[in-house]
């Protein structure tokens, strides 16, 4: 029996019951404060900051990776893309760097399309070795173009601290602000998609591409329409890390660590999940940074060593990710209720497609 | 009857086989269409050049006097042609309701239209107590009718089922072949592939026989099932089975 | 350009071809029977080009020397991995399965820089060093030798999966799962069948290859993206393929090599990946 008339208006709209909103606006409120405690400690504030930015990014490859189904290696691509358009807008257009910004939504959105236009087509195993290949190739040829800077790539004009210059120098509060708002207007976007019919008929692609085809729907206009979204958030994101560092060179925004750190926390938090890529990130991205102080010297690699075994054993023992072993733990202790005799669970959890 | 669907001389390879060779038929408004024939006759070929996702070597598929040459499945799709497959496609992550309102988002942009359509189609199908239930769990026949129910969610021209009876357990049969006689006096036009011969008889105004990629019969089902060509075909001949 | 600078070429292009094609041909062959592209296909031969190299420089050991107990090392290695990591994720989603050996990947490029540092190693005066002079030409011993040994390595797996009782087994699943099932054909051992002895193809391949190239962590993902390449062009389940294309990769590379800047010298391989899978998604030998 369906009950999708009864529910009250409010779950309707935003889909949870009052006392889930609560939380999250509680939430909500913790992090917007969070600075102000934190004042005087840059290193957390800077770990918080870069775990806004990798689940913004998470939640962009989730648009993709996880709802559409189409699984990307390569997708730093657009970070480091979209850090060196509105770099390059900044330098030699004299360009406001949120105009650059808005710029690099474009361009990456627009190489985006372009990549998906051709690889699109590919089966599931040959795309994603397309988009190593994509990515790469960027990585090399980036690194021997002089008009990028080559291997040194560029470095951004320091200009007095202010929102209208994208720059904060010795009160970095702000930059958590921004990643925060990226944060929060993504996964808005993610929660709205969810419910609307790009979302559903993105998970129909996802679930069978071919029967998606067979009801009405072009797979193609839809894969790109999530692939557009995903690459052009990711290209403002480089462009919130250019103007946080002010130096874009390949090995920090095109290195393929990247690609994969962005889709990890989304796989490991939870892949087709909202939260997926917020627990994610927060989870390995905190591993990470304080692993790097406990092994200063090779701590770089330390990471990706956990990040490898993590991998696996999320591949071979929780394909959703932390978010459906929750899940059926939760089932697994809960007993059939009065209600709903029947004991039959609801359909939250991601695919879990046979292939 | 006008003719709403129109197949002539449509002939498919692959590689050196022909798979279709030469076939023409038309389907009426209003009309139940069998299509019987042993495996490897070219059935569900038919099908895929019909609905697009194969492209013919020969000939052409007219739909109410509209050539549908070149045009992509989707699209295809949209003009009124959705077959079912003979194995059931349920979206796999989602309940039953999930996946009719997708179908029905063909029609519509809207959520709420389109999950009503979706409960509406489930009822008619009689899954009416099966909205919130996981598609991935459920049983053949449930899935096959989740199938048919996704199908009339977008409002078909056409219903193209392939093999609806298949797997189905024998006590539903009856139920099903009442659904598709349903269907069709609420206007629908339908193409039945089957093997229950006994099943589609009972329903089918007319039925087409293949063999070999061959259209060997074209009748009323009485004329057809009498007919020696089909009864050869089915047992196998000296040519064997392809 | 002279004349015996291009044989020179093609010879060091055919060295460097056959390497290319002993590899594909074990991504192919994991491939065609399990169904599943080994990402960490690259890290595999970063593993037996290391423990050739700890053998030279510890033990005093000659690659030529360690080469069939690493290929035997690998073939273990490769069943073990099987066993353990890839079983699991056979029946899952396909993210799963991508993740698993792109995992593997991960963990054994970081645990090689972690455990040997970045530092690039190599093997100088083994057996097969030195330079042969044939007519004009100069030709370095360790290509020509690891030409010749990949070569032999190829024909053997050749006659182990066309000649004998196995190797007609994982072809058969290699065709169709579903009928050598129901012929009796066990296709989880066979799945493990293929993952061995991609691993030992693989471990010969690096074993010959550290005679003379360079041993560091990203080794691995240097070559195997060529190798991703091949087995495309190729035919994604093809061995014969595999075969063809990697010594069209290898010309290829060395080409490009001495036309383009070093660095630059992948990007034409990659590109002819997009085109190949864009264009003629079957390959050259491939089936699908």
């Amino acid at each position: 029996m369906s009950n999708a008339t009864t529910r009250p208006a409010m779950v309707r709209l935003f889909g949870a019951e009052p006392k889930r909103l609560l939380l999250w606006g509680a939430v909500a409120a913790v992090l917007a404060f969070l600075p102000q405690l934190l004042a005087g400690r840059p290193f957390e504030l800077r770990l918080l900051t870069i775990i806004c930015l990798y689940a913004t990014m998470g939640q962009a490859w989730n648009i993709l990776g996880g709802y559409a189904g189409q699984i990307s290696i390569g997708h730093g691509l657009f970070f480091g893309l979209g850090a060196y358009t509105s770099t390059i807008a900044v330098l030699s257009l004299d360009l406001n760097p949120w105009l650059g910004g808005l710029l690099a939504i474009f361009v990456t959105a627009g190489a985006g399309v372009l990549i998906g236009l051709t690889c699109f087509r590919l089966r599931s195993h040959y795309f994603v070795i397309a988009t190593l290949v994509v990515a790469e190739s960027a990585f090399l040829i980036f690194s021997q173009w002089s008009f990028v800077g080559g291997a040194i790539g560029l470095e951004l004009p320091i200009r007095p601290s202010g929102w209208v210059n994208f720059e904060f120098h010795r009160n970095k509060i702000p930059y958590y602000y921004i990643a925060l708002m990226m944060l929060l207007c993504v996964t808005l976007f993610v929660v709205w998609m969810e419910r609307s019919k790009i979302g559903h008929v993105l998970k129909a692609i996802r679930d069978d591409e071919d029967a998606a085809r067979s009801l009405g729907f072009s797979p193609l206009r839809y894969k790109l329409i999530a692939m557009a979204v995903s690459a052009g958030v990711l290209g403002f994101c480089g462009t919130f890390y250019a103007q946080y560092v002010l130096l874009v060179d390949p090995p920090s925004v095109l290195a393929g660590s990247i690609s994969i750190i962005i889709a990890l926390v989304t796989i490991f938090g939870g892949i087709g999940t909202v939260a997926g890529p917020i627990i994610g990130s927060v989870a390995l991205i905190s591993l990470s940074e304080y692993s790097r102080i406990y092994f200063s010297g090779s701590g770089r690699n330390v990471d990706l060593l956990i990040y490898g075994a993590l991998i696996m054993i999320i591949a071979a023992y929780g394909p959703g990710g932390i978010i459906s072993i929750v899940e059926k733990l939760r089932r697994r202790t809960e007993r059939p209720s009065i209600d709903d005799p029947s004991g039959t669970p609801r359909v939250q959890t991601p695919a879990t497609k046979a292939t | 009857m006008e003719h709403l669907l129109q197949v002539s001389g449509v002939s498919v390879m692959f590689g050196g086989l022909t798979a279709l060779n030469n076939v023409s038929f038309s389907v009426g408004r209003n009309e139940i269409l069998g299509i019987v024939g042993p495996n490897g006759a070219g059935k569900s070929t038919l099908f895929g050049v019909i609905c697009g996702d194969i492209v013919a070597k020969a000939g052409e598929v007219h739909l109410n006097g509209q050539p549908l040459a070149g045009r992509l499945s989707h699209e295809i799709a949209r003009l009124g042609l959705v077959r079912t497959f003979q194995t059931p496609r349920p979206f796999a992550s989602m309940t039953f309701l999930e996946n009719v309102t997708i179908a029905a988002l063909t029609r519509s942009n809207d959520m709420k239209t389109a999950r009503g359509r979706g409960e509406a189609a489930l009822a008619r199908v009689g899954l009416g107590d099966c909205f919130d239930r996981p598609s991935s769990g459920a049983s053949t026949g449930q899935r096959k009718r989740l199938d048919i129910a996704r199908a009339l969610a977008t409002a078909p021209k056409v219903l193209l089922l392939d093999e609806p009876l298949g797997g189905v357990d024998p006590g539903s049969i009856a139920e099903v072949i009442d659904l598709l006689r349903q269907i069709r006096s609420d206007g629908m036009t339908l193409m039945v592939i089957e093997h229950n011969l006994e099943a589609l008889t009972g329903i089918a105004d007319r039925l087409i026989a293949m063999t070999l990629g061959h259209k060997i019969a074209d009748g009323v089902p009485a004329q057809v099932m009498s007919d020696d060509k089909l009864v050869r075909a089915y047992l196998g001949d000296d040519d064997g089975v392809a | 350009m002279t004349v015996e600078l291009l044989i020179q070429l093609l010879v060091s292009g055919l060295g460097m071809g056959f390497i290319f094609a002993l590899i594909a041909i074990g991504l192919a062959l994991i491939y065609g029977v399990v169904g599943v592209v080994n990402f960490a296909h690259g890290e595999f031969l970063m593993v037996s080009m290391y423990a050739t190299y700890l053998a030279f420089a510890l033990g005093g050991l000659d690659p030529l020397v360690t080469l069939p107990f690493v290929a035997v090392a690998m073939f273990g290695f490769g069943i073990a991995v099987y066993y353990v990591l890839m079983r699991r994720v056979l029946g899952a989603a396909l993210h799963a399965q991508i993740f698993a050996t792109f995992g593997l990947m991960v963990f054994m490029q970081a645990a090689a820089q972690f455990i040997f540092g970045a530092d690039y190693f190599s093997i100088d005066h083994s057996l097969l060093s030195g330079v042969l002079h044939i007519g004009g030409i100069t030709l370095p011993m360790p290509q020509i030798a690891a030409a010749a040994g990949a070569l032999l390595c190829t024909v053997g797996l050749y006659a182990f999966v066309f000649r004998t009782g196995p190797g007609r087994a994982l072809r058969a699943v290699s065709q169709d799962r579903v009928a050598a099932l129901t012929m009796g054909i066990d296709a989880d051992r066979m799945n493990a069948l293929a993952w061995g002895l991609a691993s030992a193809c693989v471990g010969v391949a690096g074993s010959l290859l550290s005679n003379f190239y360079y041993v560091f962590p990203r080794v691995g993902a240097v070559f195997v993206l060529v190798a991703y390449v091949t087995v495309a062009l190729g035919g994604f389940g093809s061995i014969s393929g595999a075969l063809v294309a990697g010594i069209i990769m290898g010309v290829l590379q060395v080409m490009s090599g001495f036309f383009l800047t070093s660095t630059l010298k992948f990007v034409p391989v990659y590109l002819l990946y997009l085109g190949v899978v864009l264009f003629r998604p079957r390959g050259l030998l491939g089936r699908q």
